[in-house]
């Protein structure tokens, strides 16, 4: 194979063409235009946070490829690939030993009890003060989070493209702002959606072309040779060295991505936890992270970390020098291995990565604030619709703090990230322990919680002042200059607030059982049975596909908790609560014909979920109805009007329905 | 004659990640948030053992493959 797209050249070039400006320009644009484009799926608070709730697993689990990767995602990874070969990918590889809690305890508690934020579960769970302060932490850690991926893609770009940083921060802030505000979750999860096949598509062309680059004129598989043969032992094993050295080993990596990121990212992220509620069923969660899980994340590690495997081995055959720094490594690569316009699509894979984790910090910043600040404590009670408009200025305002933030960044350069690095290494463990233990031991509560939250944090601050408390936690880990035990501060702080809230649990009063039921594992058939509004049918029928007719007769647009015979009987809706609660479940009722309902093993009352036909619309033309009384007029369902136009379904389309339960 | 160092990795990783995932497999089967009576639990469960045995799978034949492809090379020493 020959370097059709390489540049024949030892040295990189390090700076982008104006074909890859034109890339880069064009891909923005496309990305905006078709952000916008779903702001006609967002009517309701529902539609704007959790895009209805109604999407299939593929659509949550590939967008959530491209929330996982940030931009810094692809330096940072290709730095250590480059110094430390194959293993620089461990921590994308050790995230299972935790998903049978998260597919089996965490995703159906916050699925069946409606949770929309975790401080509101604090609030339900352990109470206001415990939510209070979840609200702090957790709305710092994501707006700097915003600014902090605004900084880093600044600095990329200048550093490739000669721009400034601030014009970068400035365009991505306003792109990404735009089609939030527009579009809320839906278009944060489709364009995500586009964003991940963009950047598992750059990221796996630059690791064929590097291939290429290495075979010289001979054919790929010599290039895939040549990148083996040039690695020593340690940099082709999937594990760094077990405790050294101390910048980069197994075991730290371990305890801190491993164990606290991986609990970190299932039980506390708040992007993520939208993300998951925006699917149409806890099944479609499971198949979801079991995707992202098994086959996205050894992928992904490939993607992010190639180009500093290539780098290594093109240094060893003297193909390229050395980079000045082992940061600038990705971009040597990339410049190296592509022609203009492939260079700037490789660029614009980064922009992907970076506007796809913002954009879904954004929704989740909103969210958060409008249903745990707004909603509670400034305007109580008002309608929907206000609660919507609110939502669209709150994402602006949102994008525009971001910038701020990321200008901030900037102008104080690396001593605030680091700042704002620390805090989190403050915070998240003990927030971290508190969800876990509220959800999986029964006997933790709200003193348990706040003793935690406070505890631990004050724990890992002596740490910093006592480094040696941290000694014991360390396997062996020498400290680094300032005698800081970095990779172990988070279990460190994870054992301490976990100690800490336990003994303040077993010390205080537990919570009645009625007022924790459903928000810790072993509740989970009250959480369902909550959830339909009567008891979950667990018979598994089949899918039925049928016309979809428009019709009033016994159906109705919204109901609350009632079944079709309670509707037939004309028992009325209960008002919808207003203010802190959680939303009732609101289901319009449609009519099947009986041998439909049959199939599906259905009777009135069950759950359904009706959806247009075509697959790939992944659930955007669809919703949760409840059975109503059968009717007798053929394979078809009725659905009142209102119903069908909150479901975005098209006229003369068939659809396919499904028990939910 | 010990473990070589290398080796330490793996058998740490699915050594301390086993028993967490023991004890999560045995909280969501105690409190019957896995249900084994029930079709779609009794699927879920497997993929739960496999997704494990996959992981755990694939880094040993990793391993294999960057001891022994290339066995000149590995003489040069684990880091």
């Amino acid at each position: 194979m020959t370097h059709l797209l390489a540049q024949q050249t030892t040295q990189p070039t390090a700076v982008g063409t104006n074909l890859d400006f034109v890339v880069i320009v064009a891909y923005l644009a496309l990305i905006l235009g078709f952000g916008s484009f779903f702001g006609r799926f967002a009517r309701t608070t529902k539609d704007f946070f959790f895009s209805g709730a109604k999407f299939s697993w593929w659509l949550i689990g590939m967008s959530m490829v491209a929330t996982g990767v940030g931009s810094h995602s692809f330096m940072k990874y290709a730095q250590k690939g480059y110094e430390h070969g194959m293993s620089s990918g461990m921590s994308y590889m050790n995230d299972w030993f935790f998903i049978p809690l998260f597919m089996f305890g965490w995703l159906p508690i916050i699925y069946f009890s409606r949770v929309r934020s975790i401080p509101e579960y604090f609030q339900r769970r352990f109470g206001t003060t415990a939510r209070f302060l979840a609200v702090l932490v957790i709305l710092e850690y994501m707006v700097g989070y915003i600014g902090f991926n605004l900084y880093t893609l600044g600095t990329a770009a200048h550093q490739v493209l000669g721009i400034e940083i601030w014009q970068a921060i400035v365009a991505i802030s306003i792109i990404s702002g735009i089609y939030i505000t527009a579009g809320g979750q839906t278009a944060v999860i489709f364009t995500d959606l586009a964003q991940g096949f963009m950047l598992l598509g750059a990221g796996l062309l630059l690791f064929v072309l590097g291939l290429d680059y290495l075979a010289l004129d001979s054919a790929l598989v010599d290039g895939v040779r040549a990148l083996w043969t040039n690695l020593s032992l340690s940099e082709r094993l999937p594990f760094a060295h077990f405790n050294e050295p101390q910048s980069f080993n197994f075991v730290g990596v371990f305890w801190q991505d491993g164990i606290a990121g991986s609990i970190t990212f299932l039980f506390i992220s708040q992007g993520l936890i939208m993300r998951f509620l925006a699917a149409k069923s806890v099944n479609e969660g499971r198949k979801a992270i079991l995707f992202n899980t098994v086959f996205i994340l050894p992928l992904s590690m490939i993607v992010v970390g190639n180009a500093g495997w290539i780098g290594n081995a093109a240094i060893d055959m003297g193909l390229i020098e050395p980079p000045e720094e082992a940061r600038d490594i990705f971009v040597t690569i990339a410049s190296a291995v592509c022609i203009p316009g492939v260079f700037g699509f490789v660029l614009a894979a980064l922009s992907a990565a970076l506007m796809s984790t913002i954009d879904t910090m954004t929704n989740a910043t909103a969210a958060l604030f409008v249903y745990d600040v707004y909603q509670p404590y400034i305007r109580p009670g008002a309608s929907d619709r206000h609660y919507m408009r609110s939502a669209r200025v709150t994402s602006a305002v949102t994008a525009l703090l971001g910038m701020g933030i990321g200008l901030f960044f900037m102008t104080f350069g690396k001593d605030m990230y680091e700042v704002h690095g620390q805090f989190q290494a403050f915070v998240t463990p003990p927030i971290v322990a508190a969800v876990f233990l509220g959800a999986f031991w029964k006997r933790f509560n709200s003193a348990g919680a706040v003793a935690a939250l406070i505890g631990g944090m004050a724990a890992i601050g002596l740490s910093k002042f006592f480094p040696d408390l941290v000694r014991p936690f360390a396997h062996g880990v020498a400290p680094d200059e300032d005698g800081q035990f970095n990779y172990m501060t988070a279990f460190f702080g994870l054992m301490c607030s976990a100690v800490i809230g336990v003994a303040a649990s077993l010390l205080t009063k537990p919570k009645p059982d009625a007022e924790i039921a459903g928000l810790w594992i072993g509740t989970m058939d009250f959480a369902q049975k909550k959830f339909k509004g009567a008891n979950p049918d667990y018979k598994v029928g089949q899918r039925i596909r049928a016309g979809l007719s428009v019709s009033s007769d016994g159906t109705t647009p919204m109901t609350t908790a009632l079944t079709a015979t309670d509707f037939a009987q004309g028992k009325a809706p209960p008002r919808r609560p207003v203010g802190t609660g959680p939303p009732a479940p609101e289901y319009p009722i449609v009519r099947l014909d009986p041998a439909d309902m049959e199939r599906l093993k259905a009777a009135p009352g069950d759950l359904l979920y009706v959806s247009d036909s075509r697959w790939w619309l992944g659930g955007l033309r669809s919703s949760h109805c409840r059975a109503g009384e059968p009717h007798n007029e053929g394979n078809a369902v009725l659905m009142h009007e209102d119903a069908y136009e909150a479901g975005n379904f098209l006229s003369g389309r068939t659809v396919r329905v499904e028990k939910f339960f | 004659m010990g473990i070589p160092e290398y080796w330490w990795p793996y058998l740490y990783q699915y050594g301390v990640g086993l028993v967490i995932f023991m004890i999560g497999i045995f909280l969501i089967l105690g409190y019957k948030s896995c249900n084994l009576t029930r079709q779609r639990d009794r699927f879920w469960f497997g993929v739960l053992i496999f997704g494990f045995i996959w992981y755990a799978g694939i880094h040993f034949l990793w391993y294999m493959a960057a001891l022994y492809i290339m066995p000149a090379e590995a003489a040069g020493g684990a880091g």
